[in-house]
């Protein structure tokens, strides 16, 4: 009898140890998607200095789009908070639009190699932020999950594993609909 | 079926038939000793196919990429040479949760692309210069997510293993039905009865065509597998089926013709470049019209 008890109690502790690093390795995961988010927005922020060399020889008279981008540039180095950092990136991102929409009045620039290449890397980099976010997105949910559900749900309250936020945009500007005129 | 569910679905499929392998292989090595007794040469025959098989997993396969790009004549691709390209494959990545694949560009007017590499570290994708050209940047997106869905679903892993059964049943088949005609008549150690020798007999004849029915029918589940993961990972279906689209009206204009390309290698590719018309369970791709159907109603 005794060795049905100790035999029971073995299976459950190796269960056990399953679960706790199951979780302990999908909250890694969500970790290492965060990171991977901001590898993307630094990469983002590299391009700023290359983009305005470029663009302020022919855009001359748009000092103030220049600027804009500059001093969003500026704000998101010198974010002390993940707060302050979303929020300046929201401020780069509605300057660059300004700038892409301003460039289009010039037509030697929007013919120029660089500045063609420029807005690809941009584009490009928008477009593996909007991935980084997905899969972070996609993770969380994978480690919710898991500490929500029957049996993990034991460990994760045992252990203090908290359920983690989704990524959601900040701005309601970004959730309407974008009008595209010619 | 919803997007989730699909990938449910292909996941519970492809345990199924690995189920089916091993079964088949236990009937196999049944058959064969029902047929032979215990031989003494038995022994060595099974180190003999272990050795061989563990050689193909950790020598062969490694190396196989390196292979298929010579003997298609793949260049490899730097991003300056195409940036548009290079930025799509990497963004998928980075939505995957894999490292970048090396991206290689295949000189073709056949509209095709194919994944390989032992493991997500040691992966590369491959697009012909035809298909780069007819796709917009949906299109190229669907493609290219349906590629790297293979290679971090380590598809290409479960076809090799696949294989490996397939070679050991056949191997191992053939061994019996030989020791069979050796063994002459009257040698009656199991005392036994006829009818498990004749079902034996029939078990080792039809047990390599199973296998290798079971093997294709492995390669089209992760195709729908592929296809479904690519569609979650853009969270837009139409991109790929589109792209689908495109290929099949190309390729039946009898266009699809592309070098180095056999047996070994024609499951790795979007659409079969060597197909005939053949019986739908000879394919190692489902019917083009049935995967776009499925990735419109996800």
């Amino acid at each position: 009898m005794k060795e049905i008890i100790a035999g029971l109690a073995l299976i459950v502790a190796v269960i056990a140890v399953l679960i706790y690093n199951g979780l302990i390795t999908l909250r890694n995961n969500t970790k290492n998607a965060w990171a991977q988010i901001d590898v993307q927005l630094k990469r983002r922020v590299d391009l700023i200095p290359n983009l305005i060399e470029t663009v302020k020889g022919y855009m001359k008279h748009e000092r103030g789009t220049l600027e804009a981008v500059t001093n969003a540039r500026a704000a998101i180095m010198s974010a002390k908070s993940p707060k302050e950092a979303a929020k300046a990136d929201g401020q780069l991102a509605g300057a660059l639009k300004s700038l892409f929409a301003v460039a289009e009045s010039y037509p030697k620039l929007e013919a120029s190699q660089n500045f063609m290449q420029l807005q690809e890397e941009l584009s490009g980099t928008e477009t593996k932020i909007a991935y980084a976010r997905q899969l972070y997105n996609d993770v969380v949910l994978q480690y919710n999950n898991a500490i929500q559900t029957i049996p993990s749900n034991i460990m994760a309250a045992l252990f203090g594993f908290k359920d983690m936020e989704f990524f959601k945009t900040e701005s309601e500007a970004e959730r309407q609909p974008v009008k595209v005129k010619f | 079926m919803t997007l989730y569910e699909e990938i449910g679905n292909n996941n519970r499929v492809t345990i199924a038939m690995f189920l089916l392998y091993a079964l088949l292989y236990g009937a196999v090595v049944f058959s064969l000793l029902a047929v032979s007794g215990v031989s003494p040469s038995f022994p060595l025959f099974t180190v003999a196919t272990l050795v061989t098989l563990l050689f193909f997993y950790f020598i062969v396969f490694p190396n196989a990429p390196q292979a298929i790009l010579s003997m298609t004549g793949a260049r490899e691709l730097r991003k300056k040479d195409d940036p548009y390209l290079f930025n799509i494959v990497e963004a998928l990545a980075i939505g995957a949760g894999i490292p970048m694949p090396r991206v290689y560009v295949i000189e073709s007017d056949a509209l095709n692309a194919f994944a390989t590499g032992p493991d997500p570290r040691h992966s590369l994708v491959a697009i012909t210069t035809g298909l780069r050209g007819k796709l917009n940047r949906l299109e190229l997106e669907g493609v290219m997510a349906h590629e790297i869905s293979h290679i971090k679903n380590y598809d290409i892993r479960s076809m090799l293993v696949a294989a490996m059964f397939t070679m050991a049943i056949a191997l191992m088949a053939d061994i019996g039905l030989r020791m069979l005609r050796t063994r002459g008549g009257g040698d009656d150690r199991r005392g036994g009865s006829a009818i498990v020798l004749i079902l034996a007999v029939v078990g080792l004849v039809l047990a390599p065509i199973i296998s290798m029915l079971i093997r294709l029918a492995i390669s089209r589940n992760r195709e729908y597998a592929a296809d479904a993961s690519g569609a979650m990972l853009t969270r837009y279906p139409e991109g790929l089926a589109n792209a689908l689209a495109k290929i099949q009206t190309e390729n039946d204009k009898g266009n699809s013709q592309i070098n180095g390309v056999n047996d070994a290698t024609r499951h790795l590719f979007i659409f079969d470049p060597a197909k005939k018309s053949l019986l739908g369970m000879f394919s190692t791709h489902p019917p083009m019209a049935d995967r776009i159907s499925r990735l419109k109603k996800m």
